[in-house]
């Protein structure tokens, strides 16, 4: 059984504008000690599918089908007494903004003391330590003395780990990282992923984390799956999608990022913008703008489909080898 | 390309005074936040400025169009110093020294049409007779890949890669020389920033331009610069030809900068990885400003501050290490 299985999941949000399908049939799979990335341009819904999975959805969003299998519970299925056990307790989040997820006036040491204490019955006093073993995990200096401070004594990094501390404070057996390294420096980045890396292999904590970074994806993750306007484009061992992607979108993708091809070398683009999801798009959502598009792809939607172990992809021509 | 200088700056230097009290405000110190840069750029050619946030590579940027004053040093513009220039004499310069900054959409006025964006700087600088400026309008929309039709439209309704062309277009009207290219695509989405990138290699090419790229992405800097400074709590701590950087790179900072880069590895610990975060440009370590993070800190470095010292092939570090080879 898989730690996490997402099945069909569409995640809407009606506005006046119309609907935003912002998640649009999205399926994925996660096994127990494993890191997934989530990689894609901004708005293609990652974000909303993880909160899909933590049931934050506010409305007018609205989780209209799917099933979100976590130990082979249906999580949507769960009462709110449930659910809230669940989150934060067998499933960490740490949200894309650190500033705005960290309360200003209370001392971080209190924040993570009450994450745990909605989990855990037990004194404040333990609750306490409990926070200063968390920061201790997350590599925090002085951990005793520092609970004590509030966030904006903190650096950027520092406050990233806080989050993380907070997210695992209650052991959890999934963490989920929306964007954990994208509003930080390139040396502090580099910290924060050998941290979640140290953090994986010391706790066989599962790890889902979200980016727009190939290249952070391509260092932490085992298994890789790439979004598009809402739907999952290709998925599976993120090694082999990176050095021989199949489907024409991961191919764009890849080959627009600098350092690869050669230095130098002009940048393969991606015409045209990434798709507003009001909009319908008919056939396969990436046509208006894939380079081997054939006349059917515009009223022909693929179905996603296996390639090789454990490979799939959703394009009607093109599987591995073929372009 | 004849590569001569076009830009040579000395000695730069931008102080911010820090106050404190609000009625009787007392100066409590500076933000060191450009601290004796020097560097030239030729024209053609692209200088590329990463380090990490805070470090002063935006206020480089800005002083060195006159955006900001600076506190102190020289900038020369086809020899000419620009600082000792009064804002009369300064006007024909401006027109030659532009500047694109991150955000495409808070760069732009929301209530004008893009063809008032970019032809502002024309009307501005009264270079261009009105029956002109539409044919002007539509030379420059094509040239930054924008189709001219769409001149009467407002940013709102360009996507965010449209937007950056507007900027680029606006930057492009007076005709200039050289650009200061302040994160131009670091708000782009990924499939956006390529085009973007290989638009302003383009106009290079074909206007000769000289740009300051300013980046925290070294894989982007590497693929546009043809030399690269990297700077450290307002210091440049070294220079290089772009292969020559990225090949040796010799300051221990930069090469913690590239040991931490993601590159398309797979699942591998990165290298050294520094510790710590960017002390305050307020009040910055003695000695060599990055001694606290270095690995390679000795004693003389926690008293004396290493200068930027020129080595072979225009390689020019500045780091006690380096200095008995120079
Ligand atoms: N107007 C100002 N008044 C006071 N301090 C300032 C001012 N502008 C910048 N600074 C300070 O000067 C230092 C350098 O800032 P600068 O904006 O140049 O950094 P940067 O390298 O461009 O950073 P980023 O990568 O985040 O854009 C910082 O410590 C900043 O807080
Ligand atoms: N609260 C909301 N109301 C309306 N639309 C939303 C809301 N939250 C997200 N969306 C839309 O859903 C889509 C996916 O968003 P998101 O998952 O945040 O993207 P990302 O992949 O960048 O994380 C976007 O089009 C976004 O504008
Ligand atoms: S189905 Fe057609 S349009 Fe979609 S990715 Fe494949 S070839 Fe391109
Ligand atoms: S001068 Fe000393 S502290 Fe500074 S970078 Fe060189 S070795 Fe490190
Ligand atoms: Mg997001
Ligand atoms: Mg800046």
């Amino acid at each position: 059984m898989s730690l996490l299985h997402i099945k069909g999941l569409r995640t809407h949000f009606q506005t006046e504008a119309g609907i935003i399908r912002a998640v649009d049939g999205v399926d994925l799979e996660l096994e127990s000690g494993r890191t997934l990335g989530i990689v894609g341009e901004s708005g293609c819904g990652k974000s909303v599918t993880m909160l899909s999975v933590m049931r934050l959805i506010q409305p007018p969003g609205e989780i209209v089908a799917g099933r979100i299998l976590f130990e082979g519970r249906d999580l949507l299925a769960l009462n709110r007494e449930e659910m809230r056990q669940v989150r934060g307790g067998d499933i960490g989040m740490v949200f894309q903004d650190p500033m705005t997820s960290l309360n200003p006036v209370l001392s971080v040491g209190e924040q993570i003391a009450e994450a745990i204490e909605v989990h855990k019955r037990m004194s404040r006093k333990r609750a306490w330590s409990m926070a200063i073993e968390a920061m201790e995990r997350v590599s925090i200096p002085d951990a005793a003395d520092r609970a004590k401070d509030y966030p904006h004594q903190f650096s950027g990094g520092m406050r990233q780990r806080i989050m993380i501390a907070m997210a695992i404070a209650c052991k959890p057996r999934l963490l989920i990282a929306d964007e954990p390294t994208t509003a930080l420096d390139m040396t502090v980045q580099a910290q924060i992923l050998n941290l979640l890396r140290d953090l994986q292999a010391e706790n066989k904590m599962s790890i889902i984390v979200i980016t727009h970074d190939l290249r952070v994806a391509a260092q932490l993750c085992h298994d890789l799956a790439v979004f598009y306007a809402g739907r999952v484009l290709e998925r599976g061992n993120a090694e082999q999608i990176l050095s021989n992607p199949g489907h024409p979108y991961t191919i764009a993708l890849r080959n627009s990022i600098p350092g690869l091809p050669c230095p130098g070398e002009r940048l393969q683009t991606i015409g045209g913008n990434p798709p507003n999801l009001i909009d319908e798009i008919s056939g396969c959502v990436f046509h208006p703008r894939c380079s081997t598009a054939r006349s059917s792809c515009s009223n022909l939607s693929p179905v996603e489909r296996s390639v090789s172990d454990g490979r799939s992809l959703a394009c009607s021509y093109h599987a591995l080898g073929e372009m | 390309m004849s590569a001569y200088k076009l830009i040579e700056v000395r000695d730069l230097v931008k102080y911010f005074p820090v106050t404190s009290g609000v009625i009787r405000a007392r100066k409590i110190g500076d933000v060191q936040a450009v601290d004796g840069v020097s560097f030239d750029i030729a024209a053609g050619h692209t200088m590329g400025l990463v380090g990490e946030s805070g470090c002063g590579k935006s206020t480089l940027g800005r002083a060195l169009l006159r955006l900001i004053e600076p506190t102190s040093g020289s900038i020369r513009y086809q020899g000419q110093d620009i600082l000792r220039l009064s804002g009369r004499q300064m006007r024909p310069l401006r027109r030659k020294m532009q500047i694109i900054f991150q955000d495409p959409f808070a760069s732009l006025n929301p209530r004008m049409t893009a063809a008032r964006i970019i032809s502002e700087p024309l009307e501005v600088h009264n270079i261009i007779s009105v029956a002109e400026r539409n044919l002007e309008i539509e030379r420059l929309m094509s040239m930054v890949g924008l189709d001219p039709s769409h001149a009467g439209r407002y940013p709102h309704e360009f996507s965010s890669g449209q937007r950056q062309r507007i900027g680029i277009a606006r930057a492009l009207a007076l005709q200039p020389s050289f650009i200061v290219a302040d994160e131009p695509i670091s708000a782009l989405d990924v499939s956006i920033q390529a085009q973007i990138l290989n638009l302003l290699v383009d106009l290079q090419m074909e206007l000769g331009l000289a740009y300051l790229f300013i980046s925290h992405d070294l894989n982007v800097v590497r693929y546009i610069s043809h030399e690269v400074a990297v700077m450290y709590l307002g210091r440049i701590v070294e220079r290089a030809p772009v292969e020559s950087l990225f090949a040796k790179p010799r300051h221990p900072y930069t090469q913690a900068l590239l040991a931490a880069a993601p590159g398309f590895g797979k699942d591998q610990r990165q290298g050294p990885v520094l510790e710590g975060d960017l002390p305050s440009p307020m009040n910055p370590p003695t000695g060599c400003r990055f001694h606290p993070r270095c690995p390679c800190a000795m004693g003389v470095c926690r008293h004396h501050d290493p200068l930027l010292e020129e080595m072979a092939n225009g390689h020019a570090v500045a780091c006690h290490l380096w200095s008995a080879y120079v």
